[in-house]
């Protein structure tokens, strides 16, 4: 295909002078396909551009202990190709069309998506229905990707200062939960994963009950709505869906000793080998061998382990290749559906956002402690964290950091916040709320988050609200439930070793 | 296994609607291509010589205001750094306003201010923009820069440069911008305590007089504004900053060099070598060339999966998780740069891989297939970053500022269609020099060996983290060995000359206790320690702090010869066992040093003399054998004291653990023997700095403080 077609209008356009609203919808449609996929669709139609996504819900949290990172390399071979999509060329489709690709993992989720010009739209349909119905996994790119993580890991966490943060905090923040490692993972559990681990978790995760496909952009919602039928209502689900991989997959030896029994016989004949050989289409190659076959969507696991408040105040000293000294402390927080999130959001917005935040003004600022304070919740689907981090000043001791980050907490734990400065938390609030979400692709994962996470898309538009019905005693009282000493890690950065 | 048939049944498979199935072996063909619209604003110059720039996006109620003063860009000298210290105090206090109430104001809108050392960026809802105009209209025509908030800004800006030291992509680039452009060029400034040292408000001042004036600045709007609105906008807010004569811009010679140069940086503990492989570039912004060399650099080492560097180091052989390559057209200078993260092991070959990609692109340049490809998705970019009404400002303001041709943009896409192969080949030929780079690498010195392979001159050279020079170490003079260090470090401890008078004095001395104290102000106290040590092996030493009055024996350790132990408050006793017990059996009286050349239990290598602020050191590195743990010792070469020791070893969980102990005020006890009596000890950071209080040295050891009681 050619792009040099593309049409220029050179011609200046007529500007709108109409003043946009003081707030903004974003309209979507969503719907559940009969085999389980959730599909939210928003049209927008200022840039000829169109985001495809797809969400899978699972993370680093639905591995198991000794396959750590699993979910995240897993992501990295979901790029390999599949049935239909040749090693090395996923990413060639994209970019010859003019799109860009690329995936993460989180605790929680692994995001796919594809940016595209709006007339490749189906291209970018059809790419990750094949991702969906078919990925092919093969040794060579088990190996490559396998070296290519380790380096990830190395660059990002190894070599980089406090690169190690989140790793160290974790570990040490959970007992049982598996948010107490990182999607990043460990190298001898990528080194230690079998065959049959990515056989079981492309069975277990990568079903259509399990993913919610988000497209937002210049589209036709109609037309759009077709082809997805096409390519995802027509992809089975359940033991069909099984059956459908391993029909692709498989050697024929292989076949016939795992569904043998289950054929009484029938493997062997003529016809059966007949069919198998002529490379029926799979579709039929199922209505005649395994007709009665179930679509019944498998029940897909989670942990249901959730981890409460910390009983006692965890602390420990790690040394890295850093310069200046660092302390973080980590506070246990309820999950995103908490109805504390957003006390506890804008409690931190209060200790750390903008330079009249409490860290800022007092710690950084006025006492001159830190280089830089931060507070930031890292607000998960099961009950999180919320980071205080501090990176001290040349000759600062970090109990005395210590010592002026607890005063500062401290003091919303005793203190109501004045009026003036809770009505800065709720305009800061409104305002990222506005700003937020104005491109396509942040749009199309934010639908797909509220939906899974929250299990309401329309909190797009609507969870402003939540933010504005925070009261003053709400803050100062997850302040005195949350922040506490006995439910906190507290970690002290030290250098390895003083160069120079 | 029916990738070839092409389906045409019609099947249900869920649900009860029958649904036309699609083929799957191939990719679905695109939609008639959408059309691209391009709307690059005018610009209009202020009575003050303001030129404005203003994007209507009614799309979100949110205007967002960037003041970029173009002014020329001159060394520092003595003084780098000063730019930027003047971006962080744009924002810190006016004539009328305090910082605190300057970002009380801004944090109430909930709106955003980033001042840079050309201006800002600033957001917020449009029902606050006059507001938020006013705050930027006093930031930049009153400006107070106060001295509390200068001299903030300088130390916290000294920690960040601490800080800096140990990111590898920070020590890569001062190295780059000193080997590329010379250590005089503006690029070539690094910014160091020393220089921010030499600053005064008084430069700050200056700098904002000479430099600020609206006749060379661009205000660039954004949002949900319309342009009458702009307009008023700029005259209530802005007509009041008044003109200046605009500095003189300079131009500024690049090194030349000869050949491949290799520059290495030691980081301790790396476990990837950041590489950077790079040129300068004569290349300035909107010349014909730069989109061609776009379009190279999209097919050597540009974002995607497909350029070569990626798919050849990542995709193919797995050294790294990323490996790109960029042309940056500048109007001083520009560069090329190439490079990642990679593996210690791999550091060597993906150099050769890197510079292998060079000389290819250069010599035979690209394929038809690549050059497809590549403005396909170069198209889409394009068309992508449209989305963002700042691009649009951006081609309004690059048009002006580098006085492209008006329809530079609007014909972009037609002159990217446009280019071919052979004129990719002409500009790889006229601008890389595959056989002319400087290859800087930061990481582990176990690496370093592997690179001067590289180097044409076959020496390269050691840089520190700020790009200089790094002192390699000196060889000894003749005839001095480990062992002639040692025995004159000894030797000078007793104030004598040669192994007989060292022997007598050693004869009389059997026991000797030293007392130390150091004040701990993280328990807001003293802390206390008294060792002892005894002929033949015996040693002990007890800890004590006292802090507000609580007292309180923190560690003991003793050892009689044939048994001993730890004792740890909170957790108890120890006895040494197996490998510590025999350690503490091997031990030396009072100086481990003397145990050095009459045992065989050491593995001692005097490695050269270190330079350290001036002074002369040498430096040896004593390992006991069988063990991993490690230090080094240095002596002073014109006093001959041993100053310092640098431990490195791990627990036993893996952790690196180590410190250092520095020697100072050497001063006679009795009958000259000599001993420091400063002691700082630097434990992972956490400074401890004894005073020799007292040594009473006896003939004959007392038996207690060996068997722990003190």
């Amino acid at each position: 295909m050619k792009l040099k077609n593309w049409l220029i209008a050179g011609t200046i356009l007529c500007s709108i002078s109409a003043s946009a609203q003081d707030s903004r919808k974003i309209d979507f449609v969503e719907y559940d396909l009969p085999n389980g996929l959730h599909v939210i669709l928003h049209e927008d139609h200022s840039t000829p551009i169109a985001a495809v996504t797809i969400l899978y819900h699972v993370g680093s949290k639905n591995e198991n202990v000794g396959r750590t990172g699993f979910a995240h390399f897993f992501e990295h071979l979901m790029f390999e190709g599949t049935t239909n999509i040749e090693r090395h060329t996923y990413d060639k489709y994209v970019e010859g069309a003019g799109g860009t690709l690329n995936a993460n993992t989180s605790q929680d989720r692994t995001f796919y998506y594809e940016l595209l010009p709006s007339n490749q739209l189906e291209l970018g349909l059809w790419l990750e229905s094949e991702r969906l119905l078919h990925a092919k996994v093969e040794d060579i790119g088990i190996e490559t990707q396998r070296e290519v993580v380790k380096e990830e890991k190395r660059q990002r966490m190894d070599n980089q200062p406090y690169g190690s943060l989140m790793y160290e905090v974790f570990r040490r923040a959970y007992k049982e939960h598996p948010y107490q490692w990182v999607p990043i993972g460990s190298m001898e559990d990528l080194d230690a994963a079998q065959e049959e681990d990515y056989v079981n978790f492309y069975r277990t995760f990568y079903v259509p009950h399990n993913a919610t496909l988000t497209i937002a952009g210049d589209i036709d919602i109609e037309q759009t709505k077709k082809w997805i039928d096409q390519y995802y209502g027509t992809i089975p689900n359940g033991d069909r869906l099984d059956l459908y991989r391993d029909l692709e997959f498989l050697s024929l030896e292989q076949f016939q000793e795992k569904y043998g029994d289950e054929l009484k016989g029938m493997a062997t004949s003529k016809d059966f080998m007949g069919d198998w050989h002529n490379e029926m289409p799979t579709e039929d190659f199922i209505k005649k061998y395994f007709s009665k076959v179930s679509n019944e969507q498998h029940e897909v696991p989670r942990p249901t382990i959730k981890e409460g408040l910390l009983q006692a105040e965890i602390r420990d000293t790690v040394y890295d290749n850093i310069q200046l000294p660092a302390i973080i402390m980590a506070y246990r927080t309820p999950e995103l559906k908490h109805e504390d999130h957003y006390a506890v959001e804008m409690l931190s917005m209060l200790l750390s956002q903008g330079n009249s935040s409490r860290f800022n003004k007092n710690i950084v600022e006025k006492q001159e402690k830190a280089l830089a304070a931060f507070a930031f919740p890292f607000g998960l689907e099961d009950p999180g964290i919320a980071l205080s981090l501090a990176i001290a000043n040349m000759g600062v001791d970090l109990k005395d950091l210590e010592a002026a980050l607890d005063a500062e907490v401290e003091n919303t734990q005793t203190e109501l916040i004045s009026d003036e400065e809770f009505e800065k938390l709720r305009n800061m609030a409104e305002s990222d709320f506005i700003s937020s979400n104005s491109t396509m692709a942040g749009i199309a994962e934010s639908l797909a988050n509220y939906h899974v996470y929250n299990g309401s898309t329309d909190l797009i538009n609507t969870e402003l609200e939540k933010y504005m019905a925070v009261t003053k005693e709400d803050i100062k009282r997850v302040a005195n439930k949350y922040f506490i000493k006995s439910n906190r890690v507290v970690l002290y950065y030290l250098p390895k070793e003083q160069n120079n | 296994m029916k990738k070839n048939l092409i389906i045409a049944l019609a099947t249900f498979f869920v649900g009860s609607s029958a649904i036309a199935q699609i083929d799957r072996t191939e990719a679905p063909k695109p939609q008639p291509n959408p059309e691209i619209k391009i709307n690059i604003p005018d610009v209009v110059t202020s009575e003050n010589g303001l030129k404005v720039i203003v994007v209507e996006n009614h799309k979100l109620p949110v205007v967002s205001f960037q003041l970029f003063v173009d002014y020329p860009t001159l060394p520092e000298v003595d003084k780098a750094g000063k730019a930027d210290i003047f971006g962080q105090l744009l924002a810190s206090g006016t004539t009328e306003s305090t910082k605190d109430e300057l970002d009380a104001k801004i944090d109430y809108m909930g709106a955003s201010v980033a001042t840079t050392s050309r201006g800002f960026f600033a957001s917020s809802l449009k029902k606050h923009t006059p507001k938020l105009l006013s705050i930027l209209s006093e930031m930049i025509t009153k400006p107070s820069f106060p001295q509390d908030e200068f001299d903030r800004v300088v130390k916290q800006s000294i920690s960040a440069l601490e800080q800096a030291k140990s990111s590898p992509d920070a020590m890569a680039s001062n190295v780059a911008g000193v080997v590329n452009y010379g250590a005089d060029h503006p690029y070539g400034e690094i910014t160091t305590e020393e220089s921010l040292g030499n600053l005064t408000v008084d430069d700050i001042k200056k700098h904002y007089k000479e430099n600020f004036i609206p006749n060379m600045a661009y205000l660039v709007i954004v949002g949900d504004v319309t342009q009458a609105e702009a307009k008023e906008y700029v005259a209530t807010y802005f007509s009041g900053w008044n003109k200046g004569t605009a500095p003189a811009a300079k131009t500024f010679d690049v090194p030349t060099s000869e050949g491949n140069n290799v520059y290495f940086v030691d980081k301790p503990g790396a476990v990837q070598s950041r590489i950077t492989i790079t040129h300068n570039m004569d290349l300035k912004p909107g010349h014909e060339d730069v989109i061609k060399l776009r379009v190279l650099n999209q097919v050597l080492g540009g974002g995607s999966f497909s350029a070569r560097l990626m798919s050849n180091l990542r995709e193919d052989k797995a050294y790294t998780y990323g490996c790109y390559s960029q042309i940056s057209p500048d109007k001083l200078v520009g560069d090329f740069t190439a490079g990642g993260n990679f593996r210690n092991e791999v550091t060597d070959s993906a150099i050769v891989q890197i510079i292998m990609e060079i000389n290819k692109i250069s010599e035979s340049g690209v394929t038809d297939k690549e050059l497809e490809l590549v403005k396909n998705s170069m198209t889409g970019a394009f068309a992508r970053s449209l989305e963002r009404p700042e691009t649009m400002a951006r081609f309004a303001l690059n048009t002006v500022r580098y006085n492209l041709p008006k329809d530079y943009y609007a014909t972009y896409l037609k002159d990217l269609e446009k280019i071919t192969k052979a004129e990719l080949l002409d500009v790889a030929k006229k601008y890389l020099r595959p056989d002319n780079l400087n290859i800087i690498v930061v990481g582990n010195e176990e690496v370093a060996s592997t690179l001067e392979q590289f180097d044409n001159k076959g020496g390269m050279e050691l840089k520190d983290s700020q790009g200089k020079e790094k002192i390699k170490l000196k060889s000894v003079a003749e005839g001095v060995t480990a062992e002639s260090v040692v025995k004159s470090f000894l030797y000078k401890s007793f104030s004598v000359d040669n192994k007989a008078d060292y022997d007598k004095i050693m004869k009389k001395v059997g026991y000797v206790i030293k007392s130390y104290s150091a004040p701990l102000e993280a328990i807001g106290g003293d802390i206390y320690m008294t060792s002892y040590s005894g002929k033949p092996n015996m040693t002990a030493s007890v800890l004590r702090m006292n802090a507000g009055g609580q007292k309180a024996t923190v560690q003991k350790e003793y050892f009689n010869g044939n048994s001993g132990g730890t004792f740890m408050m909170g957790a108890g006793t120890t006895k040494y066992e197996a490998d510590e017990l025999q350690k503490k059996k091997d031990g030396a009286f009072l100086f481990s040093q003397a145990n050095y050349f009459t045992t065989d239990f050491y593995d001692i290598d005097l490695m050269g003399i270190d330079e350290v602020e001036g002074e002369e050191y040498y430096k040896m590195k004593v390992n006991r054998k069988g063990e991993e743990d490690f230090g080094y010792e240095y002596y002073s070469v014109k006093t001959g004291w041993l100053v310092m020791e640098e431990n490195f070893g791990t627990d036993d969980e893996g952790n690196s653990v180590g410190g250092t102990i520095k020697y100072e005020d050497f001063k006679e006890i009795k009958k000259g023997i000599m001993f420091p009596h400063k002691m700082s000890i630097n434990n992972q950071g956490q400074l401890i700095e004894f005073t020799l209080n007292e040594v009473k040295i006896k003939k004959k050891p007392k038996s207690e403080p060996f068997v722990g009681q003190f």
